[in-house]
């Protein structure tokens, strides 16, 4: 009797998830799944990519299986690409989201936004003999840019008067300072760090900042006790130096100290 | 179609324009004389008797007339400096370009030597002409006169061709259009205002290798 009520209940209950609507799982939730759902891209590095034995790798892959190891439950990676990362959330595939996200009030809609974690800038990069700290420091350095490109523009207008040599494109802005024809090079990190991975003797430190672009990690809408403990996280990460470690680890640049917050 | 000319817009840059076009100018004219100079000692080398000369010459005019002057561009910009070699823009502009006007130059030089009558050369050497003497006042003269038509295309040919060096940005004057391009995105009157340009710069130079057809060849009976 005591195992047939308890059959009974089972597929009462069985049927009441079966029927109701998805609904985002929150902290709670998840951790009594204990297992987080979590998307990352492979195609964008060194946010997420496949390495040799087709493992995910990456900044995102890293802050992925941090959160599971501070949430204390198992992590079930899903690869996921720049068109369906909304999507995955909004129809409760995944719990969290963490692709290299820009944030804009058109997602902010759909899906909810975390404090940033690391950002991708854009800037002056070149050796360390050169003693350039901001824009007004540049006299007669030479920076080769991507004509037309965000770079391009806005070190025309922090530095109107620096020697700016144009190519068509970065590949060839790059072949200039590889090949010593321009001292100082202005592109984004990531570029400048994955040059230095394949020519090590490249000296791409950062000299100054043109522009940021944070990256927030994205959660479904109505998981209020998710969002306010990813928050927390990210705020501790900023404050122990960690984010800044993994942004130096995988982008090339620790985070800047002025690392802003929602 | 809806779109609205604005080439008022172009009046902003006009230094840069201005620049563009004295830039172009002096890397053509640069190119030709250079051009020319090297045409001719090629040309001179790859029809000499000895082996050590000619081969090479040929060979230089079938690798640089084979193969596109930007790859002939980048190697001076950007491969030299691996051998430690480095030169500015402008200056491995000027390089590349008179090495690849060099090339052709020499072949239409060495038609025109060859368009001389071998009896002509002949005739100099019978009358006691040193061969020097011989190549620069029947030779030189008459094969010149030959081949003027197609040495002025080339010089035509190559001017159009300096927009190639914009890659390596030199500002001349195609780099001055899609610099301004890139910042206004009034990509039509940017090219329309250059193409112009081209224009009354190649009929300029046309006028010009006409007059001095005329000042060399026709004013001045033949000898």
């Amino acid at each position: 009797m005591k195992h047939l009520t308890r059959l009974i209940f089972a597929v009462l209950l069985a049927g009441l998830f079966a029927v109701l609507p998805v609904k985002a799982a929150d902290l709670q939730q998840i951790i009594k799944n204990g297992v987080v759902r979590i998307g990352v891209p492979i195609d964008v590095p060194p946010f997420g990519s496949v390495d040799k034995n087709n493992e995910a790798v990456g900044l995102d892959v890293d802050m992925a299986k941090k959160i599971a190891e501070a949430l204390g439950v198992k992590l079930e990676l899903q690869q996921i690409t720049g068109a369906n990362r909304v999507p995955y959330l909004a129809t409760d595939k995944l719990d969290i989201v963490i692709a290299a996200m820009g944030a804009t009030p058109e997602r902010a809609l759909q899906i909810a936004f975390t404090s940033p974690y690391a950002a991708l800038s854009i800037g002056v990069f070149g050796p360390d003999s050169i003693a350039v700290t901001k824009p007004s420091d540049l006299t007669d350095q030479t920076i080769a840019v991507a004509r037309g490109t965000t770079q391009d523009l806005e070190l025309t207008k922090a530095a109107p008067n620096a020697k700016v040599i144009r190519f068509d494109d970065d590949a060839t802005a790059a072949a200039a300072f590889t090949s010593g024809q321009a001292q100082l090079l202005a592109t984004a990190d990531v570029v400048a760090k994955d040059m230095m991975d394949k020519d090590p003797k490249l000296q791409l430190k950062p000299k100054f900042i043109l522009q940021f672009s944070p990256c927030y990690i994205g959660i479904q809408q109505a998981s209020p006790e998710l969002l306010r403990w990813l928050d927390t996280y990210i705020h501790l990460g900023l404050l122990d130096g960690s984010l800044s470690a993994l942004s130096e680890k995988w982008i090339g640049t620790p985070l800047p100290a002025n690392f802003p917050s929602i | 179609m809806n779109y609205n000319f604005r080439f008022e817009i172009l009046l902003r840059y006009q230094a840069e324009i201005l620049q563009g076009v004295l830039l172009t100018l002096q890397l053509s004219v640069l190119t030709m004389v250079f051009g020319l100079i090297i045409g001719l000692g090629v040309a001179i080398a790859a029809g000499s008797p000895s082996k050590w000369l000619s081969v090479p010459a040929r060979f230089y005019v079938e690798t640089i007339r084979n193969t596109p002057l930007l790859v002939q561009l980048f190697i001076v910009f950007f491969g030299l400096p691996s051998l430690g070699l480095r030169l500015s823009a402008d200056l491995a502009a000027v390089i590349a370009l008179s090495i690849n006007m060099g090339a052709y130059g020499a072949e239409i030089l060495r038609a025109g030597f060859e368009s001389v009558r071998r009896s002509q050369i002949e005739a100099g050497r019978s009358l006691g002409l040193t061969a020097a003497q011989t190549f620069r006042h029947v030779v030189l003269f008459q094969a010149t006169k030959a081949i003027y038509p197609a040495l002025a295309s080339q010089f035509v040919l190559i001017m159009l061709a300096t927009c190639v060096v914009s890659s390596i940005g030199v500002t001349e004057l195609f780099h001055q259009a899609a610099f301004i391009d890139s910042r206004t995105y009034r990509s039509f009157e940017a090219y329309t205002l250059i193409t112009l340009s081209y224009l009354i710069l190649t009929l300029a130079f046309r006028a010009l290798f006409s007059f001095i057809y005329w000042a060399v060849f026709v004013r001045r009976p033949a000898r």
